[in-house]
């Protein structure tokens, strides 16, 4: 008979396990403490708390189902916040005098037992508790049970905290990388307009100043090869024009340049 | 030898400079000078010229869109650029042009002028 019972309990916690281990969202471990839980152990509440880092993790299994909370604060209950303290397991017999939440509200005559457990290690916390009664009573023969479903909770829970934990990085990159590629973009862009602006510049330079110029010292050639080639009155006012014309082109080179480097912050 | 030589430039003065010059080196070539690019594409066929002297920087038809529509017109009459742009831009892009003969920037040596007279 025991050993049958204890192949049953076998066979449960083999399920559970499995069950768990191939969990891949915290959706999926609620369902899986749903389905499983009650053939391990009697209970009529079974709660566990986590921690790691920013991330707090609360499971309630009750008759009803069960439901999983994450936040970045913990909610501790009292008798939780004694436990965190204690660091040691705890009983308590008379669990209708703590301030506990709905769910933990027996049926008339169940005279419940409330029980505890905190495990630390350096990086995490995980507290477990159940609330027995008469109708399902836990005993001290199921502790080893518990204590291999809050080890496997906690393997399972704290896998899920890192690829949480790593989602979250990878979208701070992308969203870094994201931002740096709109940086990128607009450097690019602020570089275009000015090389832009530098060519039309340069452009000016090349034909307008240099046009002018380039008369000037066609006609001093013309006079230096031969001075009959042209005569005085041909040669002057077309000095007079060009230098003329110099004048402006300068002039709007440096209205123009000043204007766009103001313009560009160079 | 006489050639017939086309000067174009928006500038009157450039083509003073320009007839004066050529007359230096022979006063037998004809020179037809023109300030306005699209009466000298007028007179293309007309004067059919050895060589066509060719200004970049002009209103309304720059010198590149001369010569895109000499070549439009599948005319190939060897064209010397002459311009003030001493930019490596338009050398390089003159490249792009087959009968283009040379870039010559202003004001063009007289030995040069010979050179490319003769």
């Amino acid at each position: 008979m025991i050993n049958q019972v204890l192949r049953i309990t076998y066979e449960s916690f083999s399920n559970f396990s499995n069950n768990l281990n191939r969990c891949r969202s915290f959706e999926e471990i609620r369902e899986c403490f749903t389905v499983n839980l009650k053939y391990l152990f009697n209970y009529h509440v079974f709660r566990a708390t986590y921690h790691r880092n920013n991330a707090y993790v609360n499971v309630v299994s009750t008759t009803n189902g069960t439901e999983l909370n994450i936040s970045d604060k913990a909610h501790h209950l009292g008798y939780e916040e004694i436990l965190l303290k204690e660091c040691r397991p705890m009983q308590w017999q008379q669990p209708d005098e703590l301030e506990l939440p709905a769910c933990f509200n027996l049926p008339k005559d169940e005279e419940g037992v409330l029980w505890g457990w905190n495990f630390i290690s350096s990086e995490r916390h995980i507290t477990v508790s159940v609330l027995s009664g008469n109708s399902k009573s836990f005993t001290a023969k199921d502790i080893n049970f518990l204590k291999l479903v809050a080890d496997n909770l906690e393997t399972k829970l704290l896998e899920l905290c890192l690829i949480k934990e790593l989602d979250e990085k990878n979208a701070l990159i992308s969203k870094i990388n994201e931002e740096q590629k709109e940086t990128i973009k607009q450097r690019t862009s602020e570089i275009e307009n000015k090389n832009k602006v530098l060519l039309e510049i340069s452009v000016l330079n090349a034909h307008s100043v240099r046009e002018p110029l380039s008369r000037i010292l066609g006609l001093i050639n013309l006079m230096t090869i031969d001075p009959a080639l042209a005569t005085f009155a041909e040669m002057l006012p077309r000095l007079q024009q060009s230098s003329k014309d110099l004048d402006v082109a300068l002039q709007n080179v440096i209205k123009r340049t000043t204007a766009d480097l103001l313009k560009l912050k160079v | 030898m006489s050639k017939k030589i086309m000067v174009v430039d928006d500038v009157e003065i450039s083509n003073f400079i320009m007839k004066k010059m050529i007359s230096n080196v022979s006063t037998e070539h004809q020179v037809y000078d023109f300030t306005s690019p699209n009466e000298a594409l007028r007179q293309m066929d007309t004067i059919n010229p050895d060589l066509v002297f060719l200004d970049l920087n002009m209103p309304v038809i720059d010198g590149w869109s001369f010569m895109e529509k000499m070549k439009e017109s599948g005319n190939l009459c060897p064209i010397y650029i002459l311009t003030s742009s001493t930019s490596e831009l338009d050398r390089e892009r003159s490249k792009a042009f087959s009968n283009v003969a040379g870039f010559l920037i202003k004001p063009i040596p007289a030995n040069e002028l010979s050179l490319v007279l003769s």
